[in-house]
Parts: C-alpha cells; sequence; structure tokens
C-alpha cells in the first residue's frame, strides 16, 4: 500500500485546482443541472415561472448570476405547506433512488428536509477535513455529531480509510468519550460544541482526571455549532488539543479551517458559493461582510439553486497558505440574529468575547432579546456561574454594563440570569442566542 | 502500512472494521463492538427477509428513531430500507429530538417507526402531543423502554426491537416472538438465559456468550414464511 503520511490533501487535484479551472467546472456542472432540474424539481419550475425564464435563457454562468430567482428555507416551507409536499418540491428523484431523508439543524417552525440518495455529499468534504486535521488509512475517527439526523452511515469514512468510533453527543456520555478516546486512541474528533466542553471540564474538576493525557491521541478536535468562546477554546488548548471551526456550507456540506486557521474552506466543486449584498444581492467585496447563496453543484436527488442561508460571512477567493484553492469564508451570524440598535448592527458574534471576558460570566451564555429587527436599547440576558460570584449580583451587573456599553457603543439593559436556569431548556449542543422575549 | 512487498499479500485476510459499535453485556455495561463491512452486508440480507414479511411498497417512508452509537444495530436495517425501496426519515430518539419526531409524523405519510424510545415519547408528552394520536395507523417496532407503555396503544400495530447482547431481534406481522438472524448467531436459552454464539467470523467473535436477557427460543416455521427463530422473553 502506498505511504500517505506525507501526502497534504486527500483529493490533491480536486483541492488545488487552480481558480479558472474551478470557474470552469462550476459552470459545466450548472449548465448540466438546470435542464435537469427545471424538468424535475417544481419548486424550481414554480420559482422559475414566476421569473419568466427557463432553463433556455441560461447558457453561460453570468446568465446564471444575472437571471436564476433565489430560494430560501421560507420559499421551500411555503411549497411544502402549499402543496402538501413534506420534501417542499426540492426532490429531482423518487424512490428507489430517492433513499432517505435528513433534516436542517433549525431550531424555529418545523425543520427543513434534505432529501439525499444513498450518497451523502457532505461525505466529501468530511474526508478532506478529517485529512487536513492529521488523519490517514487505518485512523479512529470519534464520531461525536449533535443529533443523527441524517442516517448512521458511519461508512462514509470508508472511502479515506478512516473506521468511526461513535459516543453519543450528550453531557452525560462524557465519561464513554473519555474510555472510547484512551482505548481506541482516536486521531480526530468529530466534534465538540459548548455544552460539551463545559461537561468535560465539569468531568475534569470531579474525577481529577488527566484529560491532556487521556485526549492525547487527537491531532486536532472540529468545533462547530455556534461562535468559539475565547474562554472554552483556553480550556480546550490547555488539554494540548487543536481546534479547527467547522461550519454548514449552506446545508450541501461541511466547511472547515485548515491548519492554517485563516477561514474555513468552501468546497467549490461541490456547492456554487455567491456572496451576496442582502439588501441590494449584488456580489459583495472580497473579504467584506455579506450572505452566503449556495447552489449544489453535485446532488441528483435534491439541488439548492441560489439557495439563500441567511448565514452572514466574509469571504475572499485569494490563495491560502495551505495551497488549497477553494475560497474561505468566516461565518458572522444568522441574518435573522442581526438587531439593529440606533442605527448599530450586532450580531450575537459581537457581544461573545466581551462577556466571556468576566470569570463569572466565562462561560459565555447570554441571549439577545430580539421581538423586532431595529430596537432602541437592547436588552440582553446573561447567565452567570453562582459559584464563581464573589460579591453583589448587582455590582456584576454594572460591571457588564459598562465594559458593553464602552465597547459597543449603544444604549444597553441587561437581566442576570443563573447558567443553570438559561440552559435548562435548551438542546445538547447548542444555546439560543436570540429570543423574541 | 508500511510494506516493502512489491507484490499483494494474500494471507493477510483478517476483517477490517468500518466501525466500533457497542453493546451491552448483562450487566449492562457499555463494551466497544468493532463490525465489518461484511458483518454490515449479513445483518442488512437478514433485516431485508424480516421486512418482506410486511408488504411495504416503494417509496413508504420508514422513521429510525436512534443514537449514533446504536449505528451497528441499526446502519444495517437503514440498508435493508434502501434496498427494499423504501425511503429513510431519521430522528434521534432523545427527548430533544421529539419536536422533529412529530414534524416528522405530521409531514410525512409514515409506514412503520423503527426502535421508538421511551425518551421520544416522554420528549412528544412535554410538548404537550398525545402519542397515541400521533402513533395511529402505524407499525411500530418499541425498544424495550417504551413497549409497556405503546402496546396499551389501539390503533397502534406494536411489534418489538430489541438488541440481545450484540444481536438485534425484531418481531414480524404475527407477533409469535422475535426473530434473529439465524446464519449469524447461534441462539439458545440455558437456565432461561438467552446465550449467544456466532457462527461466521465477526470482528468480535462471541462463543456461548450469557447475554443476561431472560427468554426461550422458538425454531420452526413462523405464518409470516421467515425461517429465522424467534425470542420470547420470559415474564
Ligand atoms: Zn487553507
Amino acid at each position: 500500500m502506498l505511504d500517505q503520511s506525507n501526502y497534504q490533501y486527500f483529493d490533491p487535484h480536486i483541492e488545488t485546482l487552480p481558480r479558472e479551472q474551478i470557474a470552469k467546472l462550476q459552470e459545466s456542472r450548472v449548465l448540466q443541472l438546470i435542464p435537469y432540474v427545471y424538468q424535475r424539481s417544481p419548486l424550481v419550475r414554480e420559482l422559475w415561472s414566476k421569473a419568466g425564464i427557463t432553463p433556455d435563457d441560461i447558457q453561460s454562468m453570468d446568465d446564471f448570476k444575472a437571471k436564476v430567482p433565489f430560494m430560501d428555507k421560507d420559499t421551500i416551507r411555503a411549497y411544502r405547506d402549499q402543496h402538501d409536499d413534506p420534501f417542499g418540491g426540492l426532490t429531482c428523484a423518487t424512490a428507489p433512488h430517492l433513499k432517505g431523508v435528513g433534516f436542517t439543524s433549525g431550531t424555529t417552525g418545523d425543520p427543513t428536509p434534505v432529501p439525499r440518495s444513498e450518497r451523502h455529499i457532505s461525505t466529501e468534504s468530511t474526508l478532506r477535513e478529517a485529512w487536513q486535521i492529521g488523519a490517514r488509512p487505518g485512523d479512529t475517527i470519534c464520531d461525536m455529531l449533535f443529533t443523527f439526523r441524517d442516517g448512521l452511515s458511519l461508512d462514509r469514512w470508508m472511502e479515506a480509510g478512516f473506521i468511526t468510533a461513535p459516543v453519543q453527543h450528550l453531557p452525560s456520555e462524557i465519561p464513554t468519550f473519555i474510555e472510547v478516546s484512551r482505548q481506541l486512541r482516536p486521531t480526530v474528533l468529530f466534534m465538540l460544541s459548548t455544552p460539551m466542553i463545559m461537561a468535560l471540564e465539569q468531568y475534569q474538576k470531579e474525577t481529577d482526571d488527566d484529560l491532556t493525557e487521556a485526549l492525547s491521541s487527537y491531532k486536532g478536535v472540529i468545533f462547530g455549532g455556534e461562535a468559539l468562546n475565547p474562554h472554552f477554546r483556553q480550556l480546550v488548548e490547555s488539554w494540548g488539543l487543536e481546534i479547527f471551526i467547522l461550519s454548514s456550507l449552506g446545508d450541501i456540506a461541511t466547511t472547515m479551517e485548515c491548519k492554517a486557521h485563516d477561514g474555513l474552506h468552501t468546497w467549490e466543486d461541490l456547492a456554487l458559493v455567491e456572496h451576496l449584498d442582502p439588501v441590494t444581492n449584488l456580489p459583495v467585496a472580497d473579504g467584506e461582510r455579506g450572505e452566503l447563496v449556495v447552489t449544489s453543484l453535485s446532488d441528483d436527488v435534491a439541488p439548492l439553486i441560489r439557495y439563500r442561508t441567511d448565514d452572514l460571512i466574509s469571504f475572499t477567493t485569494k490563495p491560502c497558505s495551505c495551497g488549497r484553492t477553494h475560497g474561505r469564508l468566516t461565518p458572522l451570524g444568522r441574518i435573522g440574529d442581526e438587531m439593529i440598535v440606533q442605527g448599530k448592527s450586532i450580531l450575537p458574534v459581537d457581544i461573545l468575547p466581551l462577556v466571556s471576558e468576566f470569570p463569572e460570566t466565562s462561560s459565555g451564555l447570554f441571549q439577545l432579546i430580539r421581538p423586532q429587527r431595529e430596537v432602541d436599547v437592547l436588552k440582553l440576558r446573561i447567565g452567570f456561574d453562582p459559584g464563581s460570584l464573589t460579591g453583589e449580583l448587582n455590582a456584576l451587573r454594572a460591571r457588564l454594563l459598562d465594559k458593553l456599553s464602552t465597547e459597543l457603543q449603544i444604549p444597553l439593559s441587561i437581566d442576570m440570569i443563573s447558567n443553570e436556569e438559561l440552559i435548562k431548556n435548551s438542546p445538547p449542543n447548542k444555546i439560543p442566542r436570540v429570543t423574541k422575549t | 502500512m508500511n510494506n516493502q512487498a512489491t507484490s499483494s499479500d494474500i494471507t493477510n485476510t483478517a476483517l477490517q472494521p468500518v466501525t466500533y459499535g457497542r453493546y451491552f453485556d448483562a450487566k449492562g455495561k457499555r463494551i466497544v463492538l468493532p463490525f465489518s463491512y461484511t458483518e454490515l452486508e449479513r445483518t442488512r440480507r437478514f433485516a431485508l427477509r424480516l421486512l418482506n414479511s410486511f408488504h411495504f411498497r416503494t417509496g413508504n417512508n420508514i422513521l429510525i428513531t436512534a443514537l449514533l452509537d446504536q449505528a451497528v444495530q441499526l446502519m444495517p436495517v437503514e440498508r435493508a430500507i434502501y434496498a427494499a425501496g423504501l425511503v429513510l426519515v431519521s430522528a434521534d430518539s432523545s427527548i430533544y429530538d421529539a419536536k422533529r419526531v412529530e414534524s416528522i409524523i405530521r409531514r410525512f405519510e409514515l409506514s412503520a417507526a423503527i426502535n421508538t424510545t421511551s425518551a421520544t415519547l416522554d420528549g412528544l408528552e412535554q410538548l404537550g402531543h398525545d402519542p397515541k394520536t400521533l402513533f395511529t395507523g402505524l407499525t411500530v417496532w418499541a425498544a424495550p423502554c417504551a413497549y409497556d407503555r405503546l402496546i396499551d396503544y389501539p390503533e397502534t400495530s406494536v411489534l418489538r426491537y430489541m438488541e440481545i447482547g450484540p444481536a438485534i431481534a425484531m418481531e414480524c406481522p404475527y407477533k409469535n416472538g422475535a426473530h434473529i438472524d439465524r446464519f449469524e448467531w447461534q441462539v439458545e436459552s440455558m437456565d432461561d438465559e438467552l446465550v449467544l454464539s456466532s457462527r461466521v467470523e465477526r470482528c468480535a467473535d462471541f462463543f456461548q456468550y450469557r447475554t443476561g436477557i431472560r427468554g426461550v427460543v422458538h425454531h420452526g416455521s413462523c405464518q409470516c414464511g421467515n425461517p429465522d427463530p424467534r425470542i420470547i422473553l420470559s415474564e
């Protein structure tokens, strides 16, 4: 067998494809996709007839970007409701080619369906990502995915020769995770979330177990679900672990940092990435804030076409020091989470580093109260650890208020609530950062 | 890994695991279970024999609720669903994902649900839903923790899905006990305890393995036509 220990990329020619080749590949895939989807997807046909276009109008990538209408979660859900179609008009295939339905992680309303064939598109991206961390054929990957809403499919790592060891993503399963890590010596952890880091910290305090030793086989741990609190980053790094931030590439594939930790690599052979001004729909300059809009390039079951993700990102196609040529994004938050406070844009990502600076609120648990997008005063609910409280709660509130008003330059009001109370009703992987009340 | 030979080596035929799952021993301890693609494929065929006695139709939607570390047990069932031309709908079997389960039942015309747990039932009740109404008209393979609750639902066809040590067993429409793969396992009842031996090569071999589960084994024909033996739990 070939010794691949020094092979830097899982899919070398694709991961380093020159930009002009990426553009050619995307154009040919888009031009093949258009008639296929138009003939099969009832949602696409409905959107296109409203826009007054047919596949004949799309002869180039420029045509595509200028003429093809957008879709978003609301479009898909509205189609689903009007036509009683659980797939939201997206499916281009029926059983037996259609094999399964997964769901997006959405927390509001009914989850959006992600129909698929036996193949999971995200397999292609996760293999490249685990390889980049340092996994090689024969290595074990500890699979601690949030919820298994996409089928079990633990053989999806097989194409790279990786072996999975699944562990439930639940704080109560930390002892199992430690045991599996010691027994099987995995090289990659896929993946950590804020609640799991808190549970590891708690486990360490209660058992005095040596986490650095227990987790020493990991060449990297993947973190996702929300922005990483600097306090938790420090904690995880103190166990000798290198963190790789991962996010969803608009529900098509995954996107993750490389070892340069300079943005998350998108996969432009799997998804056409557009980076647009959410109001004007015009392309945004390299490095600026814009909305991630994606088109699936290798999905024949339910391809998303110019799907508005509601994700605010900055995006660059400048070459990365790792040698890969695919564009990199930095997630900034949900457009739906953005608040305009007296004209100033505020996202949870702006609050997190400030709140986590204080020892009593270092867990960075907080919620923006968002009755509507624009408000005069930003109302925050901030979680604190009663065990770390040294003086009066009101004094802590005053210190937080002072810090946040100075840094953000907006009027604020703050409610304090214990961490325990705040996470009581949250799912095990994520604290809702924005709430109506 | 670093094989210096220039030709291939035909002596290296040990089964490679594709995943490390888990099973629970007689004392309830979680034990790591390496599992090969060969075992996955054999167990898929077992699950397909079982599904074939149900007359599901191409395109019928089947819900599997599970936890990620049940892959060794339920991945073969997923593959059997694919092979039968059915559509797999997935949700987590934890209390947190009950919302998704409710949405799936309301949105998708389900034919069956596999591995329904008490956590899902609790979660549905906490959200103010009546599981009895939701599961009306469905074939439901209940996990042992949920069986006694579901069996009272008059409009639901409730069947057993269970783990017997490293093996799985599932009931057919005739509910004469839960079928277990006869090619994979020799199963017998010793002092009213189910004891397993693997019959073919596995990553992890079992010989006269005492599962801690009390029950008897019925061989011979079942009305469903599937010759796999059936396990009946002791009261
Ligand atoms: Zn890079």
